[in-house]
């Protein structure tokens, strides 16, 4: 699983926004507001990886229980998938 | 100034001071807002700034322009990347001027505007760059004047060799910069004293030619806010030297009354100064292109320091109808005369049937009013320099 187009995230102040950019930008319409670690978890969504994956990454940066964790995940895959963001 | 004026420029202070902005009890046309701030560019930082107590019957409207604003940074951005990387392998050394690099200084950067991306490179490797870029995949535009243009995915790339060309510098001493800027770039990055005397020679230029918005005074705002190296006593001296420190003074002045941000030894000006230049900058838009009174401002800078002014515009007349061989050149559309200077009359003949052609007898009628300027348009022209400091004209 990989994101479908390329995203630059732009630090707003706080808050961060996933702009797609480059020649498949004008397919995606509007940009995500998301906090640091969607941002995180997008960054590495940029190579094939799974959700397994991912919350190996997040456990060794977050003190935080693996199920929670990974609920959350799911949660941002899934509403990734429904817009059609990633593959 | 009206309420929503004033309540404008509160909201780019406020932005420039990274604090809220807050509502105002007095009600406002947020129509005329809107309209401002996208004659200024400045729709993201409106957008920002009010989100939580715009009306919902311009919210979406400014909405978008917040995400377009994002959307053209991001992807600006992007493309940036791609080139110095690759430039930076190549050991090609560059460094950029005014809106990105400017941006950065803002408190966030992508609601900093730009039409176009500035790289400054030498001259001998303009011809490796433009190979570079063609290999990116981006479109040359223009490659016939001292700036190359490049487009991709709708982004616009300007390639220099240098900060001003001759043509451009309003005086002699300005070729300081022509011939020295490289010895004060350090890493890719141009010296913030440089670029900011940089920033005002180009605000100078625009302010005589097609006119200046609010962002140009922001970029300078920022510089002085965020740069604390600046060396004003360095400043002061090469500004006097340019005969811009008059001028700039004034800008300054305007600076600390618009956005409270406060450069040394910035003039104290007038109530009526600061209102005409206010309402002259709302009326410009962000390049002047909004108000028609800047149209023909390349005639009043050619009359301006001229013995004989009615001499000069029957000249300018000619000129418009019978273009010299340097200035066809550096049309894309005519540059089959380069290097054949014989063919120069074929491309007034040409380009006389063409103008025709597409604009009919109307063009002709605008080509010459466009060399012609009244006693009395003269005057007012003069006083609207005058009020932005500058008693010299262009030389």
């Amino acid at each position: 699983m990989k994101l479908k187009y390329e995203f630059v995230t732009l630090d707003m102040n706080g808050q961060i926004a996933a702009v797609p950019v480059g020649d498949t930008a004008d397919e995606v319409h509007g940009m995500i507001r998301m906090n640091k670690t969607a941002a995180l978890i997008l960054s590495l969504l940029k190579e094939d990886t799974t959700e397994e994956q991912i919350v190996d990454t997040l456990i060794e940066r977050f003190d935080e229980e693996r199920e929670i964790l990974f609920s959350e995940v799911h949660k941002l895959i899934v509403y990734l998938q429904n817009e059609g963001l990633v593959c | 100034m009206t309420t929503e004026e004033h309540f404008f420029l509160q909201i780019l202070s406020d932005f420039l001071h990274n604090r809220p902005t807050q509502p105002l009890s007095a009600s406002l046309d947020w129509g005329k807002i809107s309209q401002l701030a996208k004659a200024q560019q400045v729709e993201g930082i409106l957008f920002t700034q009010c989100q939580s107590f715009i009306p919902p019957l311009h919210f979406s409207r400014l909405a978008q322009g917040y995400s377009k604003t994002l959307f053209y940074y991001a992807n600006r951005a992007a493309l940036l990347d791609e080139i110095t990387d690759v430039m930076k392998d190549e050991s090609i050394p560059y460094f950029l001027v005014k809106g990105f690099t400017v941006a950065k200084l803002y408190p966030t950067p992508a609601l900093r505007t730009m039409g176009d991306i500035d790289f400054v490179v030498h001259k001998d490797d303009k011809e490796r760059v433009h190979t570079i870029l063609l290999n990116l995949g981006f479109e040359c535009h223009s490659k016939y004047h001292h700036e190359w243009c490049y487009f991709k995915n709708k982004m616009e790339i300007e390639l220099h060799h240098n900060l001003l060309y001759d043509e451009a510098a309003v005086l002699n001493t300005h070729r300081i910069f022509i011939n020295d800027c490289w010895d004060y770039v350090h890493a890719n990055e141009l010296d913030w004293n440089i670029h900011f005397i940089f920033l005002l020679l180009h605000l100078h230029k625009h302010i005589l030619h097609s006119g200046v918005g609010f962002r140009q005074f922001m970029d300078l705002a920022v510089v002085i806010q965020q740069i604390n190296t600046l060396n004003w006593d360095w400043i002061y001296t090469t500004l006097d030297n340019l005969g811009l420190d008059e001028t700039a003074r004034t800008w300054f002045g305007l600076i600390a009354i618009w956005f409270d941000i406060h450069a040394p030894e910035a003039a104290s000006l007038s109530d009526s100064q600061i209102k005409k230049v206010t309402e002259k900058i709302f009326a410009n838009g962000v390049f002047g292109f909004h108000d028609k009174e800047n149209r023909d401002n390349h005639t009043f800078n050619a009359i301006y320091n001229s013995k004989y002014p009615q001499l000069k515009m029957l000249q300018r007349a000619i000129r418009a109808f019978f273009p010299s061989y340097d200035t066809v050149c550096y049309v894309e559309h005519y540059s089959f005369v380069k290097g054949k200077k014989w063919l120069l009359p074929m491309v007034w003949i040409y380009r006389a049937f063409r103008g025709l052609r597409r604009s009919g007898i109307q063009g002709v009628t605008k080509l010459l009013k466009s060399s012609l300027i009244s006693s009395k348009v003269f005057k007012r022209k003069k006083q609207v320099l005058e009020n932005f400091g500058i008693k010299e004209g262009y030389k």
